[in-house]
């Protein structure tokens, strides 16, 4: 037999009103927090009718309020981002993965504005989905502006490009004037061409300006850098294996100027200096360090270390120690000039070996 | 063999040196312009046997369209020069091929044999390395 109160309730029946109470309070106060956030909310069954938007979401989109219940929702967003929606949104609700999409919904002035529609489901204890809980947030302003860096980017990119191709005519054009100098200008810009290509390398860029298909990475720059020493076929004469590794800004120049010299070198004197001459250059990671080995071989046969070295070797030292905080060492073979670099592992991609620290 | 050819470049100090590169090697150059108007005019006013195409000219990315013009309509030989060779990654109907800026005398002279032995019809084994051939 029920208890009842003073009042005349049972007490199961005094339970059940509470409860609704309770429940309406939190409703009221769910409503009320979501119609103070600055950004659009919304509610979704776990079939994925919305069947709930707060005050933003109506006065951004300037309809009716219950108009955009169901499937409606769809219809607000722009025309090319419509199916995309959907079918993330499907792919959501079939697998309870947070949903998360960038789309261009349209404002109440028919402008359409970039936004980040994001979702997660609420789960009962039994873990399935009992009701999704989304936002919109408009990032319009920002896309733009990131539209608008990309642009810069480009635009900076190409001039870069130019400086190099207008500074190399520059020198060669200069060079015209003074035969005699002809031997050093050449010099000079074979150099700047090759730091023109490990820049093209690392420089940023979207998928029209990329030079390759493929990967930027160092032997996808050094194939490119070696082509001009491919033989009467158009074979490479300098065969990559091992390890590939990405190189940032930073080693860009090293990397140029290390190879650039080593090929020239190779041209003149050794391996490359004879048609059936060849080089392999094999680079590897070693535990912390990443060793780049350059084997000479079917050159003209060496008898020691040469009475002098030139300026590009000290360039390729200082590439590799100074620059690369690497070392370098030289062993001249009878079979050929062998040259090992070994460097840090984090010395092609400082930059990002800095961030990863930070 | 010598050839009657056009720079397309809107970089003049590039251009000035890429016309003497190619005087050297016994060609005539025709012209060097800087915008795909001008090229037209002159293709249309002169005999043109072969047209070195930047790919972003003064009034800006027309070379694309200027070059496959020259190569399909007016029976010019397009070789394109840019700095953006992925810019035609997948080719360019009615040209040859596309060199990488900066270039070197060497790479010019290879290249430029190699299309003029295809404008002529003669056996070309194998093209320059630098030279990335369409098609």
């Amino acid at each position: 037999m029920t208890q009842t109160d003073p009042n005349g309730d049972s007490s199961v029946e005094r339970q059940l009103a509470l409860t609704v109470q309770a429940l309406a309070e939190s409703e009221a106060r769910f409503r009320a927090i979501a119609d103070s956030m600055p950004q659009m909310v919304w509610s979704s069954r776990p079939d994925g009718f919305h069947d709930y938007y707060n005050a933003r979401w109506y006065e951004f989109t300037g309809v009716p309020e219950g108009s955009t219940d169901g499937e409606a929702w769809n219809g607000m967003f722009h025309p090319e981002d419509r199916e995309r929606a959907r079918a993330r949104w499907k792919h959501s609700l079939e697998t309870g993965e947070p949903y998360e999409i960038e789309y261009r919904l349209r404002r109440h002035d028919g402008v359409y504005r970039w936004t980040l529609g994001r979702a997660r489901p609420i789960r009962n204890e039994a873990g399935e989905i009992t009701r999704w809980f989304g936002t919109c947030t408009d990032i319009d302003d920002l896309k733009r502006s990131d539209q608008a860096k990309e642009l810069l980017s480009q635009e900076l990119s190409h001039r870069i490009k130019n400086i190099f191709a207008v500074v190399s005519a520059l020198i060669a054009l200069s060079a015209r004037q003074h035969p005699e100098a002809r031997g050093f200008a050449n010099a000079v810009r074979t150099r700047i061409n090759a730091l023109a290509r490990a820049h093209e390398f690392v420089r940023p860029h979207t998928e029209t300006s990329r030079p390759t298909v493929g990967s930027m990475t160092l032997h996808a720059f050094l194939a490119d850098l070696f082509k001009a020493y491919s033989d009467l076929t158009g074979a490479t004469r300098v065969t990559l294996s091992g390890d590939d590794a990405t190189f940032d800004d930073q080693a860009a120049t090293s990397v140029a100027l290390l190879f650039h010299e080593l090929a020239t070198n190779a041209a003149k004197y050794g391996a490359l200096s004879l048609e059936g001459g060849r080089v392999t250059l094999d680079t590897r990671h070693a535990g912390d360090r990443f060793i780049l080995t350059w084997t000479e071989t079917g050159g003209p046969p060496l008898s020691g270390p040469p009475a002098r070295t030139g300026f590009g070797s000290s360039l390729a030292s200082l590439s590799v120690e100074g620059q690369l905080g690497g070392r370098l060492e030289r062993h001249w073979l009878p079979t050929g000039l062998q040259v090992v670099a070994d460097l840090p592992a984090t010395a092609l991609s400082r930059r990002r070996a800095a961030q990863n620290v930070a | 063999m010598t050839a009657r050819i056009l720079i397309i470049e809107d970089e003049a100090l590039v251009a000035m040196e890429l016309r003497f590169v190619l005087e050297d090697l016994g060609h005539e150059v025709v012209a060097t312009v800087a915008d795909a108007a001008t090229a037209r005019r002159i293709v249309r006013e002169e005999d043109v046997d072969l047209a070195l195409v930047d790919i972003h000219l003064s009034d800006g990315p027309t070379g694309v369209a200027l070059g496959r013009e020259l190569g399909q309509e007016l029976g010019v030989s397009v070789l394109f020069m840019t700095a953006n060779p992925g810019m035609v990654r997948d080719g360019v109907a009615g040209t040859i091929g596309v060199l990488s800026k900066p270039t070197d005398e060497r790479s010019v002279q290879t290249a430029v044999d190699y299309a003029l032995r295809r404008r002529m019809g003669q056996p070309v084994l194998y093209a320059p390395p630098e030279l990335q051939l369409f098609g």
